[in-house]
């Protein structure tokens, strides 16, 4: 994995400029239309979603079959737009997520980068127990950590939400397989030449780490865009919400009927973004997984 | 392909020694102060009688002797297993057989890659309450689409014995995208130069597949595996909109009883005992499959 | 970790927390005003009428602030974890069945010394019953609504049946199932669909065991009484609906899927539809003047379900004596017509009827949900706002769920039922 990992990003498979040469044979056709088949039921719900969206009161029920609202309706956006601060919602995750993504990626660097390249004392004791962290359900250490962020005085505050999910062990994880990669030879080389330990790691180490940026970023800010349960329990008020915690305080409630048709339009607003980021970025985002070394 | 060697330590002037704390410090920070401690209390708990509020009393094992003549318990712990092997294998054999499709040169494969992934993003109650819909049995579109084939109305959510099966598959339609990109990532690293060669030697498409390919992606499938089973394991929101943990208790799973008993009962102790045997079964599952595998260093 | 740089990086990182923490706290009150904040529904026209009452408040009040917040989704959740740190807001809107665990364990205030004598005299014995408890008074109920029979008006004259308009000449079951057959008959698909909205709200079917004359917890309120000949019937009366196919098995206590039963209406399976006022928006967007209202069905018994919200102050509050003068504005007379002008709600005080309150239209189906309201019996009030009622409400979502899917015979669940239930109760 070592070197070849590291340089994967800049081989074109070789295979593959080969057959791009030839025009694609009927095989691969086939190929394409079961795919596409599949596509279209993969895409489906989130579709019927949109169509949801469309309809007057969000209900895309019928008895008989049909794809499309007979009388589609902009009614639902219009209305949540005017009746909720869904913009707010919007910069408030748009502006959490950044933060903590930022944040997440240089804890996750450098504990990957110690945990990969160092022995040291409580370095085994560390690693499991971070991953132990990951299989604690949520509900038993909501409210046990909840008096730890009310103790420091953060509840209410963005940085509630920040700062304990800027600790995140899939990130890691990753940026520790990532590092056992990178050559020990290349950074005993930077020592050889009189540098310090943090100028090998910020002058030889970080240079490599480009795509496991990329990734880290990538998989950070899809978990923290849709983070529910904590941001739930510590944001308050509804200007300072994110948008899962905004849609949340719409539907879930024994007290009243759930507007779908809003929540429906302010889902479609906030995933397509996403799904035209990840159709512009795929092919970095792929390749920076595979030269992360998760393999 | 293979893992390198243990890292030797860089040895030389003291300062050295100070290094890897520095690097590791802040995620030890964050993870002392907002996981470890949340984490002892909630061990702490499980060995108390607790009203939602009220102070604690030391019950010792007691909560842990309840678990064993809870019918419900025994109940979700049975969902809870059957869910997880309906989901876990079968996103990431979908997952690879995406990614290995789309490996390859194809038309649109940018687009087949976007399309596949974008279910992880949209929120869980959405994906629950729009699932509920299309399946519904009377007005959802998967039913009408049915009759017009001529095919008759299936009970998705309204038989108990087909209930589990339509949550396993909205839940592996979630899943597969993650599969798939991960995946991708791995197979683009397997040397073309190794498949090329065993295809000179004569092996079909399927026998360098099975001897090249997925041994290769081996580690990958260790870590995919056992971040799926924590995903099964907590997956929370989803099967609270689309079921509710029915028809009956058909849907029940054990992390919903972990939040029925800490928020409908105002039993936190007896929540936290749950917990932590949903920690130890996760624990358990991750030991085995590292002596299974002798990968020791590819997780834990 | 204690070594000298791990610690310099230590303290930036404690001086990042506490610097955070202290601009968080400046964004709070300051010293000299009293704030309060008072948690919601997010139901914007309820916000708006929330804050108009508040600032009426607070111009009476100088040194007072008031500001409106909405209650996220998870209601225990968020709240048992806000109560946990005192930092629960100090006015909290909160259904009946929500409010008994709250109220026995210390988390709300006693409201007695703040509410005025005669409020007493203008809620009935139930309603009133909702946040009095022996030891004080933990909540006033400030509106409410209850389940009737809506009804496609082409299938009524399909089968020729004139629906009753008067409480006293409601369907009694046996009358109900014979005209369930026929509306059946006439959509094809199912007679009627019931209100649930998932498991949360199991306990609407609830009333059914009043209207035979049975109860689900006894007159203590504390002692369960599924076990009664009366409870029993009730379960085989609900069993038949699924047996005889007049519900779709998709409505059923705990089915997911939004309102169920006002789709069910609205694309024409059933005729009828036993739910709350929240189906009339529904309906008159899809079906405009296609469908009528009858009163909510009976047997031996009368009895319909308990909806609303109930205003609470919370034991986190600092200022809780302003805070209950500030529930007691809120639920003034005058009060409680305005909000439920504006929201469209159904008054908690009986001296407020439709015309009172002037509503912008259906004012004859808002007086029936008044008229309606009444027959919510007492004892179903005191067993759904008890200390354990949100344990026995999960009991009964699941059991009830059993039975109706005839896993369970209504004999079965009535005993299976009996037994959790006791296991909750003598925690």
């Amino acid at each position: 994995m070592s070197t070849d990992t590291v340089t994967t990003t800049t081989r074109t498979p070789r295979s593959a400029t080969r057959v791009r040469r030839r025009s694609t044979p009927p095989r691969r056709w086939l190929l394409v239309a079961v795919l596409a088949i599949l596509a279209a039921f993969v895409v489906f719900p989130l579709y019927w979603m949109v169509v949801s969206a469309l309809t007057s009161g969000g209900q895309s029920q019928s008895t008989e079959f049909y794809l499309w609202p007979k009388e589609p309706t902009f009614a639902n956006f219009t209305e949540v737009f005017s009746t909720q601060p869904v913009w707010r919602w919007i910069g408030n995750s748009v502006l959490i997520s950044v933060v903590t993504t930022a944040l997440s990626v240089v804890v996750s660097l450098g504990a990957g980068y110690a945990l990969a390249k160092y022995r040291f004392w409580g370095r085994g004791l560390f690693y499991a127990a971070f991953m132990l962290t990951i299989m604690i359900p949520i509900q038993v250490t909501i409210v046990p950590s909840f008096l730890v962020v009310a103790r420091i005085g953060l509840v209410d505050s963005p940085w509630a939400v920040i700062l304990p999910t800027a600790f995140d062990v899939v990130g890691i994880f990753i940026a520790r397989q990532f590092m056992l990669g990178v050559p020990d030879a290349i950074v005993e080389a930077a020592r050889v030449d009189g540098a310090g330990e943090y100028r090998a790691f910020f002058s030889v180490v970080l240079p490599t780490c480009g795509p496991l940026v990329g990734v880290l970023v990538i998989l950070a800010f899809m978990a923290r865009w849709n983070d529910f349960l904590w941001p739930m329990v510590v944001l308050q008020g509804a200007e300072n919400l994110t948008v899962p915690v905004g849609l949340s305080t719409l539907t879930n409630n024994p007290a009243f009927a759930s507007p779908w048709g809003a929540v429906m339009a302010v889902a479609t607003v906030t995933v397509l973004p996403i799904l035209a980021v990840f159709l512009v970025f795929q092919k970095q985002f792929v390749q920076g997984i595979s030269s992360t070394g998760i393999k | 392909m293979s893992r390198p060697a243990e890292t030797p330590v860089p040895t030389g002037r003291r300062g050295r020694r100070l290094t890897p704390y520095v690097f590791l410090g802040p995620a030890a920070l964050l993870f002392l102060t907002f996981s470890l401690v949340p984490i002892v209390i909630a061990i702490a708990l499980s060995f108390q009688d607790t009203q939602t509020l009220g102070e604690g009393q030391w019950v010792g094992t007691q909560n842990f002797e309840e678990l064993g003549s809870d019918r419900l318990f025994r109940t979700a712990l049975l969902n809870t297993v059957v869910f997880a092997v309906g989901t876990v294998p079968t996103s990431m054999a979908i997952g690879l057989a995406l990614a290995t499709a789309l490996n390859r040169p194809l038309p649109g494969r940018g687009l087949f890659r976007a399309l596949f992934f974008v279910p992880m993003v949209a929120a869980g109650v959405v994906v629950g309450v729009v699932m509920s819909w299309i399946f519904n049995t009377d007005y959802g579109v998967a039913n009408n689409a049915l009759e017009i084939l001529g095919l008759g109305r299936i009970p998705w959510l309204t038989s108990p014995s087909m209930a589990m099966l339509t949550l396993i598959l909205v839940v592996v339609w979630t899943r597969v995208g993650f599969c798939m990109v991960i995946y991708l990532g791995a197979l683009q690293s397997v040397p073309a130069e190794i498949v090329e060669a065993a295809s000179i030697d004569g092996a079909g498409p399927w026998a360098r597949f099975r001897r090249i390919t997925l041994p290769m992606l081996a580690p990958t499938t260790s870590i995919l595996l056992i971040l799926n089973v924590v995903f099964s394991l907590q997956a929370f929101d989803i099967i609270y909109v689309l079921t509710g943990g029915g028809p009956g208790f058909s849907t029940t799973v054990l992390i919903q009883y972990v939040f029925r008993s800490a928020f409908q009962d105002g039993q936190m102790g007896y929540a936290a005992a749950l917990g932590l045997v949903l920690v130890a079964i996760l624990l358990l599952f991750t030991l085995l499959r590292q002596r299974a595998s002798k990968k020791a260093e590819s997780f834990l | 970790m204690r070594r000298p740089t791990v610690g310099r990086r230590q303290i930036l990182a404690v001086a990042g927390i506490t610097m955070a923490g202290a601009l968080a706290a400046c964004n709070g009150e300051s010293t000299d005003t009293q704030h309060l904040r008072l948690s919601s529904w997010n139901i914007p026209p309820d916000l708006v009428s929330y804050q108009k009452i508040a600032d009426a408040f607070v111009a009476d009040h100088p040194g007072t602030s008031v500001s409106v917040e909405v209650t996220t989704g998870q209601f225990h959740q968020w709240f048992i974890t806000r109560l946990a740190a005192n930092l629960a807001p100090d006015i909290i809107r909160i259904t009946p069945q929500q409010l008994g665990r709250y109220a026995a364990n210390g988390s709300l205030v006693d409201l007695t010394g703040s509410v005025p004598e005669d409020y007493r005299d203008d809620w009935s014995e139930p309603f009133w019953a909702i946040g009095q408890r022996e030891n004080g008074l933990y909540g006033i109920f400030q509106h409410t609504d209850n389940f009737i029979t809506y009804y496609d008006k082409q299938v009524m004259e399909q089968i020729g049946v004139q629906p009753p308009t008067r409480l006293e000449d409601a369907w009694r079951w046996d009358e109900f199932l014979e005209i369930a057959q026929e509306v059946k008959a006439a959509t094809g698909h199912y007679a009627f669909s019931y209100g649930w909205s998932g498991s949360e709200t199991a306990y609407r079917w609830m009333p059914l065991i009043y209207q035979n004359g049975g109860a689900f917890l006894g007159e203590d309120g504390l002692t369960p009484s599924m076990d009664t000949a009366e409870a029993i019937g009730a379960l085989e009366f609900g069993r038949s609906w699924y047996t005889e196919g007049l519900v779709s098995p998709s409505n059923m206590s705990k089915s997911g899927g939004g309102h169920v039963d006002f789709d069910l209406f609205n694309t024409g399976q059933v005729g009828m539809a036993l739910t709350n006022p929240e189906a009339i928006a529904s309906f008159d967007e899809a079906r405009p003047g296609e469908w009528g209202v009858a009163p909510m069905i009976r047997n031996t018994g009368e009895a319909s379900d308990l909806g609303g919200n109930t205003l609470a102050v919370t034991k986190s509050s600092k200022h809780p004596e302003l805070a209950a003068e500030l529930v007691a504005y809120m639920t003034s007379r005058e009060n409680i017509q305005t909000f439920c002008h504006d929201g469209n709600w159904i008054p908690s005080r009986s001296s407020l009827a439709a015309e009172d309150i002037g509503y912008a239209d259906h004012e004859d189906v808002m007086q029936l949900f008044i008229d309606q309201g009444t027959t919510i019996p007492l004892s179903m009030v005191k067993a759904q706002s008890g200390e354990y009622f949100s344990s026995l409400n999960a009991v009964f979502a699941d059991y009830l769920d059993l039975c109706l899917l005839g896993e369970l015979t209504p004999r079965e669940t009535s005993e299976q039922m009996m037994e959790a239930m006791l296991s909750v109760t003598s925690r």
